[in-house]
């Protein structure tokens, strides 16, 4: 077995069975479908109280709402009398034209879709020869409330969020954008999990190519289930060699149809409480949501801060590992003293040291974000002051280098976006190994070599570089000089604003 | 392609490293840092160096020396005379003893991989080397760090190059052998030409526009000056001088007579260690060649003085 990917097998073939259940529409086969289903349930009923004309009504239990299935179907079916005089074709056409209560009904005569129906949280009503039948949406609407985004905090904007439920996400984005304009394009992902994913864009705003791309990306996704956002946001990736975030995703509605009205196109999944927007470029990320509801000139200085604060957290640990190692002219001559007399009893080198201490970093806080908050404060206490300072007490390691790595941290998670927090954790050890090996030459190597693979790096046919190429502000613009999309998205109407 | 391109580069590194081309590595702890190094010259060329400590007082500086027949082995010989290596990255003065060759010495900072241009450079009338050794720290008030007479290997080395003479501050041994600021050398080509002291030094000090905090006696009082500047301009060397009073209340004359005696002695032996016949070329670039190497001496000095009043004086 290899240490990425598995070794090399006898690739077995995939076919996809279309449709996925064949057979006759009948009872039995329904039953044969699911066979040891405990919540296959079906029941039979005399239409209009006429014990010759009988209805077999068919459901999952737990996916239906069942006071519905039953004042809404049942009850109407049961005691129209009306319905039992007419036949089997009668009773039948009245059903369609609305004798039940149900805001849809429609007709199926096919097996696949008839086991859909009842998975999607529909109830079955058919005669017992079989060849059709009739589904209502009866399906239950338990799902989790619309709470507010926890993950990306709003203090000066709307309090909502994505939710699991994906007709609840595209009725939230309308409420936010009422143009008719809006489009959402359905299509379902994974055999197993039969996933509906929602592409949804405004019409003579974004570009029709990323929304064909994306259409034709998510067409091309053969998997099992569609279970996380991870899942569909590497498929859909146009590189998978790199640690950047090359799609943007968001918990709030608000930014998500910024985005959109930007000239994005959006994902939003069923089951993730998160929208996706593409193409995703490294301003992108850079930029918080509480960029446009501060003051323009407060959020220009936090946008500097931020770039500031990627810079620190890129190349702090490399350039202190550099110094200390190989530039030590560099160092003003009173810390360089008390560097130097904090390392004489430690033992490790500089860059055992610096990598050691960056390890341990990832390590509290992969222990911090996986135990429950409460313990998970406790472990960053207990881990970043009490193990810190002891640390440094017992020589392990000197307090210079705690202080560079505890900053390259914290300024790590000014970022806006944790995906691409995680990509620069990942180059600082790279670009902190390069300064060990060559110093600042090694540095500058490193950064050359980061710039290089950001150039080289495209979502969706849009350079990832593109917003700091293309002349768009990086500071932020007092909104009424904000005039026009930026020009990377190729949007078919680039003013936003007279 | 990607693993080409991981391959080249990788080949690129190894290839680095195995040829020399990139920088030695070396832990600080294992480096002796030198705040100041002496040279010494005669027969053989002597280096001292004075090792920087923390301010907390829990280390004392620490001399060594090494001594070669030149400044370069000898600083070999220095920075292997102890098991933690002399690192000379960090000097911050660099004293040159009698008989030590100015030029040699500033070729040899210019071409020393860790000897830095930004190094202060001083001039001690006698052995420097003892002379570290017995001050056993320089403060910065003497010699770099807030020293405002303070001149760089860097600086020198300009002025030199554009083939005038350069101001060094120059020091020499005080009560118990301790260095104590005496006027300016005056390097010049082949060295250095002469000192200036007294007054010569307080008019060169006033020529490089220093001199700020200076409490001067003049008749019916004292005055402490608070900005003073010089420059030349169509034959004649104009210079401002603004202070406030500081005892008494001595009169404006007395003070721009003070100030043009002042720049009188420093102008006096006819080196122009201030680049003023540039200065006088720099608005009329067409007559530098009548201009180049004008007789300082020659010059009309026209000093303007003015009191001032208030907290910032």
């Amino acid at each position: 077995m290899g240490f990425f990917r598995k070794k090399a097998v006898i690739d077995p073939p995939h076919p996809r069975q279309e449709p996925r259940l064949a057979g006759p529409l009948t009872m039995e086969e329904l039953g044969r479908v699911f066979e040891n289903c405990v919540d296959y349930d079906h029941r039979s009923v005399a239409v209009g109280g006429n014990e010759t004309l009988r209805m077999e009504l068919v459901f999952l239990a737990g996916m239906v709402r069942m006071e519905r299935v039953s004042d809404y179907v049942l009850r109407p079916l049961a005691q129209d009398t009306a319905l039992g005089s007419l036949g089997e074709d009668g009773a039948w056409e009245r059903m369609v034209s609305g004798a039940l209560y149900s805001l849809s009904v429609s007709e199926v005569t096919t097996l696949d879709k008839a086991v859909g129906g009842l998975i999607d949280g529909n109830c079955l009503l058919l005669f017992p020869g079989g060849g059709r039948a009739l589904s209502f949406n009866v399906g239950t609407e338990e799902k989790r409330g619309i709470g507010t985004p926890e993950d990306e905090v709003a203090v000066k904007g709307p309090k909502d969020s994505f939710v699991e439920n994906l007709r609840t996400n595209t009725s939230l984005v309308r409420r936010h954008l009422k143009a008719p304009e809006l489009r959402v394009k359905e299509q379902v992902v994974g055999r197993q999990s039969l996933t509906p994913v929602d592409i949804l864009w405004l019409e003579g705003i974004a570009d029709p190519n990323t929304v064909a791309e994306l259409e034709k990306r998510l067409r091309d996704i053969d998997i099992d289930a569609l279970l996380a956002t991870g899942n569909l946001e590497e498929y859909i990736a146009d590189d998978l060699d790199t640690p950047f975030p090359l799609t943007q995703s968001t918990q709030r509605p608000d930014r998500f149809c910024y985005g959109l009205c930007q000239g994005r196109v959006g994902v939003l999944m069923e089951g993730i409480p998160l929208g996706c927007l593409v193409p995703g470029v490294l301003g992108d990320f850079l930029r918080a949501p509480e960029d446009r509801s501060e003051n323009w000139m407060v959020a220009t200085v936090l946008t500097l801060l931020r770039w500031a604060c990627l810079l620190g957290t890129l190349f702090l640990p490399g350039f202190y590992v550099a110094m200390v190692n190989f530039h030590p002219e560099m160092i003003p001559a009173r810390l360089a003293l008390s560097i130097m007399a904090a390392r004489r009893d430690v033992p490790f080198s500089a860059l055992f040291e610096t990598l050691l201490l960056l390890l341990a970093f990832e390590v509290l806080q992969e222990a911090g974000l996986r135990l429950p908050q409460s313990i998970g404060q406790t472990v960053s206490i207990l881990g970043g002051l009490v193990v810190g300072s002891a640390a440094v007490e017992a020589k392990l390691i000197s307090p210079a280098v705690l202080v560079v790595v505890a900053v390259a941290g914290i300024a790590g998670y000014t970022m806006p976006s944790q995906d691409l927090a995680g990509a620069l954790r990942l180059w600082r050890f790279f670009l902190a190994l390069l300064a060990g090996w060559a110093g600042l030459f090694g540095l500058a190597a490193g950064a050359a070599l980061l710039v290089g693979h950001l150039a080289g790096l495209e979502s969706f046919g849009t350079a990832y570089l593109a917003s700091l190429a293309d002349g768009e502000p990086i500071l932020r613009q007092p909104l009424p000089a904000d005039k026009f999309r930026p020009a990377h998205l190729n949007s078919e109407n680039r003013r936003k604003q007279r | 392609m990607k693993g080409w391109k991981l391959a080249l580069l990788l080949g690129l590194a190894l290839l680095a490293g195995g040829a020399g081309a990139l920088p030695e590595r070396q832990e600080m702890e294992g480096l002796k840092l030198v705040s100041a190094l002496a040279v010494d010259g005669g027969e053989k060329v002597s280096v001292t160096a004075l090792t920087a400590v923390r301010s907390t007082g829990e280390e004392e500086p620490e001399t060594f020396s090494g001594t070669g027949d030149s400044l370069a082995e000898a600083c070999r010989n220095l920075r292997e005379s102890s098991s933690r290596r002399a690192y000379l990255g960090q000097t911050e003065q660099l004293l040159l003893g009698a008989g030590s060759g100015l030029e040699a010495t500033l070729d040899f900072v210019l071409v020393d991989r860790d000897l830095r241009m930004d190094t202060s450079l001083y001039i001690v009338k006698g052995a420097a080397g003892e002379s570290l050794a017995a001050s056993a720290q320089l403060s910065a008030e003497e010699t770099g760090g807030t020293d405002p007479r303070r001149r760089t290997v860097g600086e020198t080395l300009a002025r030199l190059a554009e083939g005038g003479h350069a101001l060094i501050p120059a020091l020499a041994p005080g009560e118990e052998g301790a260095l104590a600021p005496a006027g300016w050398a005056v390097a010049g080509p082949g060295g250095v030409v002469g000192y200036l002291e007294g007054d010569a030094a307080l008019g060169a000090f006033l020529l490089t526009g220093g001199g700020r905090g200076e409490v001067v006696t003049l008749p019916g009082g004292a005055a402490e000056l608070t900005a003073v500047r010089t420059w030349a301009y169509n034959g004649k060397l104009l210079c401002t001088i603004e202070a406030r009073r500081a005892q008494g209340e001595p009169d404006i004359s007395a003070l721009e007579s003070w100030g043009e005696r002042m720049l009188r002695s420093a102008l006096e032996p006819g080196w122009d260690c201030w680049g003023l016949d540039r200065e006088l070329a720099s608005l009329r670039p067409w007559v530098w060649e009548r201009i180049k190497g004008t007789d300082v001496r020659e010059l009309e000095v026209m000093v303007t003085g003015r009191w001032v009043e208030g907290y910032g004086a």
